[in-house]
């Protein structure tokens, strides 16, 4: 009889839990989808949403390319692909080079994708919320399994999906589904023992990472489950479930490759493309501050204006690695920091958790890992590994903008759970006055890093004095610089115990020129240019960065522009030829304003056998047709 | 008795789920704060000109007053340009305009955004609506933009 009613206590426990548990998965969700923001003109949501919506069939002018492993399957894919290219138009040889590439993987584009063919662009906005509030959820549960604690399992998940840092990046980005994928396959692979559907789901999970991150992060997200697997299953079961879960992994690979052979996805080289996928750049980030452009190639040139070769590193062994982009130490002779930031990327990615965790987060996740709870040892000592590998591969790209920070959340997760882990030890039974006395010197730690941090000092970059685009735009790139080392050291400054002020690293590049381009839109130049053109012309400006894009929208409605969804050069490339080919057809004038010397000027030149009528600075204006009126 | 003395008797576990109920608050309470002021003063300006922009309104030139530089971004990113100007007091102001039309827009303490018709640029009490009035920091910080 007693063992009835508490059978039923237990199934109303139960069913209360899964009530508020739905009703907290609302509130977040209705949280994330009023949060979303539709107008945000960055790099990094453009891309994914108008490749997205380009999947689901709607007409952008924007290439989906999934990624390429060369420049001459990019070249292929353009060739072969060229939708909306106007008849009788033929891309002149060599700007194919320039034509297209996208840098991101395919999994947060293919998700995306459903969203919006199923909603349309608001789809954006439920996809953005609802992968955020199933994080949320996954904290919350991985939290529990680790730590068997309700209090601490809480925290985990408010702290990974409620810190300052992921509060304000209210974009489509991702890492977010990144996060979900691998804390799924960790999730999956918790608890007691596990069945062989459990096991082939982990599996397959962990070949989806793939899908989302760059192939070299996907196979130490594989190694990391299975060591996962390890201490939560043990030796025999996870030799056991080895066989489930390999068949998982080899057909979600197997799907991986199906995608792969239809869109010309590969898998990339190993180490001189470690991050997310790009084709060749080091990062996505890293091309706007490097002249590594996605659609620039080494050595190539533009008047006196040349990209650089791959830069070339030292290996063990007398080998040589070539990266096109800058590396920091052990691949750099010594330890230095991009100019654009106060410290190398290896402490400011400790600084920002500290600043947007605070230092009782922070200390007390340090603390989970040194002092879990008893037994737990190994679980301590695992997520400690787990966050020192997931730094040092990030730790030696150097120059990363601060949006791009957002790589470094990879590395959140482990001190989460730390955190949990030493909340779970701290608020048991067992618990003593030792544990307790702990705490403050795990803030004091905390606090002694941060105060060091913000102190550091690291020499600059000093490369950077040759390269190109440092030198094509000094005002931007060397007066800026600074300031926005020191922005970025002044917030680092104000961390404290509770959670600060973050929103400069995402929020606040929510649009272009944000404080990392202090240089304001040179309109001077474009208005007048506008104003030359003739009341019945068009002008179309060939954007790049959101800079252009914002330009674009700022352009008066009188003198037409090209509405381009996505800030993207290669957007802007396709637009370029579809719109001036179209109005060729219908007998327009057609004037082109250029912002990018390696991009649209080429691209005018060898496709209409243009010279410019007027160049000054970032703009360049072109005659395309029967010209009617005066040039600039 | 002994009972009593033992549930009033503070243990280290307490102590402990005082230290999570923190934890949980403090994040708990981070929406809230990034909902604040400052973050809602800065959504609805760039709502306001994503909204316009939607419907067709195009913006050529637009100061926006705040006094973080940084967030000033977010309206060169929507086409309009950043008066990168601090203003004194805790009052946000956008003013945009084009050919035809001027929009304000002022997100007071209230988050309002009141809205003026069309202020003359060249008299300053054409944007009473934001309360942007001659010899005020923030009316300063817009003439020197260069608007």
């Amino acid at each position: 009889m007693r063992h009835g009613e508490d059978r039923t206590r237990q199934g109303v426990r139960e069913r209360v839990f899964g009530l508020v548990l739905v009703a907290v998965n609302i509130a977040v969700f209705a949280y994330w989808f009023t949060a979303y923001d539709p107008a945000n003109a960055q790099f990094i949501p453009r891309v994914f949403q108008t490749s997205a919506a380009r999947l689901a069939g709607e007409t952008t002018y924007f290439t989906f390319e999934p990624g390429a492993n060369s420049w001459k399957q990019i070249r292929r894919q353009a060739i072969g692909e060229r939708p909306g290219l106007p008849e009788g138009l033929e891309i002149a040889h060599g700007e194919e080079d320039n034509a297209l590439g996208i840098d991101q993987r395919a999994g947060t584009v293919l998700l995306f994708g459903v969203f919006h063919g199923l909603f349309g662009w608001d789809g954006m906005a439920i996809g953005f919320a609802l992968l955020r509030t199933v994080l949320f959820d996954l904290l919350l549960f991985l939290g529990f399994a680790v730590t068997r604690n309700r209090p601490a399992a809480i925290a985990v998940a408010m702290a990974g999906t409620f810190n300052p840092y992921f509060l304000s990046m209210t974009v489509v980005e991702p890492q977010t589904p990144h996060l979900v994928i691998l804390l799924g396959t960790f999730l999956a692979l918790s608890g007691g023992s596990i069945g062989r559907l459990r096991w082939a789901t982990a599996g397959a999970l962990a070949g989806l990472e793939a899908f989302f991150i760059h192939p070299a992060f996907a196979v130490v997200a594989l190694v990391l489950a299975m060591a996962w697997a390890w201490l939560f299953q043990g030796k025999r079961r996870v030799l056991g479930g080895s066989p489930a879960f390999l068949v998982g992994l080899i057909v979600s690979l197997c799907a991986l490759w199906a995608w792969s052979s239809v869109s010309g996805e590969v898998f990339k080289g190993p180490i001189s493309r470690i991050v997310d996928s790009d084709p060749t750049p080091p990062s996505a980030g890293a091309e706007g501050y490097q002249g590594t452009s996605l659609t620039a190639v080494p050595g190539y040139c533009d008047g006196p204006f040349c990209l650089p070769d791959q830069y070339q590193y030292p290996l063990p062994g007398g080998r040589t690695l070539e990266f096109y982009g800058l590396l920091n130490w052990p691949f750099h002779d010594r330890w230095v920091r991009g100019v654009n930031y106060p410290l190398p990327f290896s402490l400011v990615i400790p600084s920002l958790m500290l600043l947007a965790l605070g230092w009782i987060a922070f200390g007390l996740g340090v603390l989970g890992w040194v002092r879990p709870p008893p037994g737990m040892r190994a679980h301590g000592l695992f997520l400690a590994a787990w966050f020192v590998i997931q730094l040092a591969m990030l730790s030696v790209f150097e120059n990363l903008d601060p949006y791009k920070l957002f790589f470094s959340l990879r590395c959140w997760p482990p001190l989460l759970l730390g955190m949990g882990l030493a909340l779970a030890r701290l608020t048991t039974h067992d618990t003593r006055w030792r544990d307790m006395a702990f705490v403050p010197v795990a803030l004091a730690a905390a606090w002694l890093l941060s105060s060091t941090l913000v102190r550091v000092e690291v020499p600059e970059d000093d490369r950077w004095a040759d390269h190109m685009r440092f030198k094509r735009f000094p005002a931007q790139w060397v007066s800026n610089a600074p300031g926005q080392a020191d922005a970025i050291r002044e917030v680092f400054r104000g961390t404290g115990p509770l959670p600060g002020d973050t929103s400069l690293f995402f929020m606040a590049n929510s649009g272009a020129g944000s404080h990392i381009d202090g240089r304001p839109i040179n309109d001077t130049f474009m208005e007048a240019a506008i104003r030359s053109v003739p009341e019945e012309g068009r002008v179309l400006l060939c954007t790049h960065s959101a800079v252009s894009a914002s330009a674009i929208h700022g352009l008066p409605d009188r003198v037409g522009k090209l509405p381009i969804p996505s800030s993207f050069m290669d957007n802007a490339y396709r637009g370029l030829v579809d719109r001036v080919g179209g109005m060729l057809d219908r007998g327009l004038d057609v004037f082109v304003i250029d912002q990018l010397w390696f991009s649209c000027y080429p691209a005018a030149r060898r496709y209409f056998q243009l010279d410019p009528v007027s160049s000054d600075g970032w703009y360049v204006v072109y005659r395309i047709d029967g010209i009617r009126g005066s040039g600039v | 008795m002994s009972t009593s003395h033992r549930t009033a008797r503070i243990r280290p576990r307490h102590l402990g789920f005082a230290i999570a109920l923190l934890v949980i608050l403090t994040f708990v309470y981070q929406p809230v704060r990034m909902n604040g002021f400052e973050s809602l003063a800065f959504r609805m300006l760039r709502q306001e000109a994503w909204a316009l922009r939607e419907k067709g309104t195009t913006l050529t030139r637009a100061v926006a007053l705040t006094d973080r530089d940084y967030f000033g971004s977010a309206f060169t990113g929507l086409g309009l340009q950043h008066a990168r100007r601090p203003v004194v007091g805790n009052r946000w102001s956008l003013v945009a305009w084009n050919e035809d039309d001027v929009f304000a827009c002022c997100v007071d303490t209230a988050t309002r955004c009141l809205r003026g018709d069309r202020p003359d640029l060249e008299n300053p009490a054409g944007v009473d609506a934001c309360g942007i009035q001659p010899g005020q920091d923030d009316w300063t910080a817009w003439r020197n933009s260069g608007y």
